[in-house]
């Protein structure tokens, strides 16, 4: 029985299996005598094309990863940029009703327009980045008077700051390529003044890669500079399409520097702050008491309740 | 007298005929007759009982031969009862021989079949040769297998080997015409993949510069966030 059941578990191979594996063997055997001496060979040039292989792949998934990570970037920011110029020209919309109640008594809001002359200096970037800091959109009137260097760095491009105040928010407006309001100057004549009002416009649109083109004029030294050719500018303007804009307070910051200090500017938009509900404050980019006055300046006009915005066509400060 | 005589013959001869069975590789002469018969060969002397037992020619290697004899007794006339079962014991003393000598032809056999796998399962010469197989020949081959048995742990223990000899070599084969044919596509596949990341690369770069035109991830998103709260102001 024990006999029996050990016979039962032996491995029965027929006679043509084993036939089979023999000449199988055999073909291995003469087959492995052709491979031995090219094995190191093709493993040696197997593994430098699998290295290599390995390199691309990694570069590719790098690349893919890279991809896919700069695509949904690409779309967030895209996004949000539209998301941006949709709540943009909500604002301007809400403003300019604000503006309106606010002139008819029906609101008790107040707006404060901050504006910044005779840029781009290279405070510009220290204006900038108290702005930033506060939240405020404020509004730069560029000119090009010292053509494409900074009157306070020469050694940096004009052009390159443009950019830099429309990335904040902030408005850019015309204040005339030449600034020149003397004898001979831009107010002699609506041509002459709108030939510096055109150029100023070509060098935004350069600075800025045909993205921006400015709708706002600030007359340099302000409208009343124009004298008796005013009128006949401000048609010429508004044939253009352009409005244009004074202000309703004076910073001081221009009044000369045995006057000029940051208590200066503080008081005077203080006073102002008195009885304007709708503000337009004149600064000038240049002015270094009127950067150390205005995070002064923006704390106590935000705890006056005053929201700041910059300039937009349709405000009702924007003369048309 | 005659037909008693005959008629012993007859038995005996079927007793002879029984005993070798099928396969009549025995051989056994017996005589049993008078002193005035002559024998087939001429000769006249008395009558012997010789039976032996042969094995088949092609196993003699292997098969035990055994001869089996008996003492010779002299000629007493007719065959007497005797005499039957004397013959009828020695038919089954015969039949005892065939049967070891086929066990172990058998056996041998066996053991033949098992040699032949480590000898790459050549027939002996003699095997081919034997003429006096052909009646065998002519009968439908028996498949043969070979049973490893495992308490038998010399022999798997070689054909394990074997096997894994032959599962080695055959791997170490496959590996080599694997590499060998994967050497020869790959310098494609990657300069495929080089050329994709190319592209890719170019994208990542226009990519980039579409972000960087848009501007810093930081200042769009603080932008987006102060004007929404301008407008939180104005909506207030
Ligand atoms: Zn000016």
């Amino acid at each position: 029985m024990a006999e029996d059941k050990r016979q039962a578990r032996g491995i029965r191979i027929s006679d043509t299996m084993l036939k089979v594996l023999a000449a199988l063997i055999c073909i291995t055997l003469v087959a492995a005598v052709f491979v031995v001496p090219k094995y190191g060979r093709v493993f040696k040039a197997y593994t430098a094309a699998r290295s290599e292989y390995n390199a691309a792949d990694a570069g590719y998934e790098a690349a893919e990863q890279k991809n896919a990570d700069l695509t949904q970037k690409l779309e967030e920011m895209q996004g949000m940029k539209t998301e941006t110029e949709e709540l943009t020209a909500e604002v301007f919309k809400l403003a300019a009703q604000t503006e309106k109640d606010i002139q008819a008594g029906k609101s008790n809001k107040k707006i404060c327009y901050i504006t910044l002359d005779d840029g781009p200096y290279n405070k510009g970037k220290d204006f900038l980045k108290l702005f930033d800091q506060y939240g405020v959109k404020a509004t730069f009137f560029l000119t090009t008077a010292n053509g494409d260097k900074l009157p306070d760095q020469a050694d940096l491009s004009a052009k390159s700051m443009y950019p830099e105040y429309l990335k904040s928010g902030h408005t850019i407006g015309n204040h005339t390529y030449s600034h020149d309001y003397g004898q001979g100057g831009i107010y002699t004549s609506a041509k002459a003044f709108m030939k510096a009002v055109n150029n100023q416009q070509k060098f935004t649109e350069e600075a800025t890669g045909g993205t921006y083109t400015p709708k706002i004029v600030r007359f340099p030294g302000g409208s009343s500079e124009a004298g008796d050719n005013a009128e006949a500018i401000k048609e010429a303007l508004k044939k253009e399409g352009l409005g244009w804009i004074d202000w309703t307070v004076d910073s001081g910051d221009s009044w000369g520097s045995d006057r000029v200090s940051t208590d200066l500017i503080k008081n005077n938009i203080k006073d102002a702050a008195k009885d304007q509900k709708i503000m337009v404050i004149l600064f000038h980019e240049w002015s270094k008491p009127s950067l150390e006055a205005m995070p002064s300046v923006i704390k106590y006009l935000d705890k006056q309740g005053y929201i700041f915005l910059p300039l937009f066509p349709e405000s009702v400060m924007v003369q048309k | 007298m005659e037909e008693n005589r005959q008629d012993k013959d007859l038995k005996q001869t079927e007793l002879n005929t029984e005993a070798d069975g099928t396969v009549s590789r025995v051989t056994r002469h017996t005589w049993i007759g008078d002193k005035d018969e002559v024998r087939p060969d001429g000769a006249d002397r008395p009558v012997t009982r010789a039976t032996f037992a042969d094995t088949d020619v092609r196993s003699t290697r292997m098969a035990t031969t055994r001869l089996v004899e008996r003492e010779k007794r002299p000629y007493r006339g007719f065959i007497t009862d005797e005499e039957i079962s004397h013959a009828e014991a020695a038919a089954e003393i015969d039949r005892r021989a065939i049967a070891e000598s086929r066990a172990a032809r058998e056996a041998a056999m066996e053991n033949m079949t098992q040699t032949r796998v480590y000898s790459n399962i050549d027939m002996p010469e003699e095997e081919k040769a034997a003429p006096e197989e052909e009646v065998q020949k002519k009968k439908p081959r028996k498949k043969r297998s070979v049973s490893i048995n495992v308490t038998d742990g010399k022999k798997f223990r070689r054909l394990v080997l074997l096997l894994a000899v032959f599962v080695v070599l055959l791997a170490f084969e496959i590996s080599f015409a694997v590499m060998k044919a994967r050497t020869a596509t790959l310098p494609g596949s990657t300069a495929k993949l080089r050329s994709k990341t190319a592209t890719l690369q170019a994208d990542n770069t226009a990519l980039q510069e579409s972000i960087d035109e848009i501007g810093d991830y930081d200042e769009v998103k603080a932008n987006r966030d102060s004007w929404q709260r301008i407008k939180d102001k104005l909506a207030e």
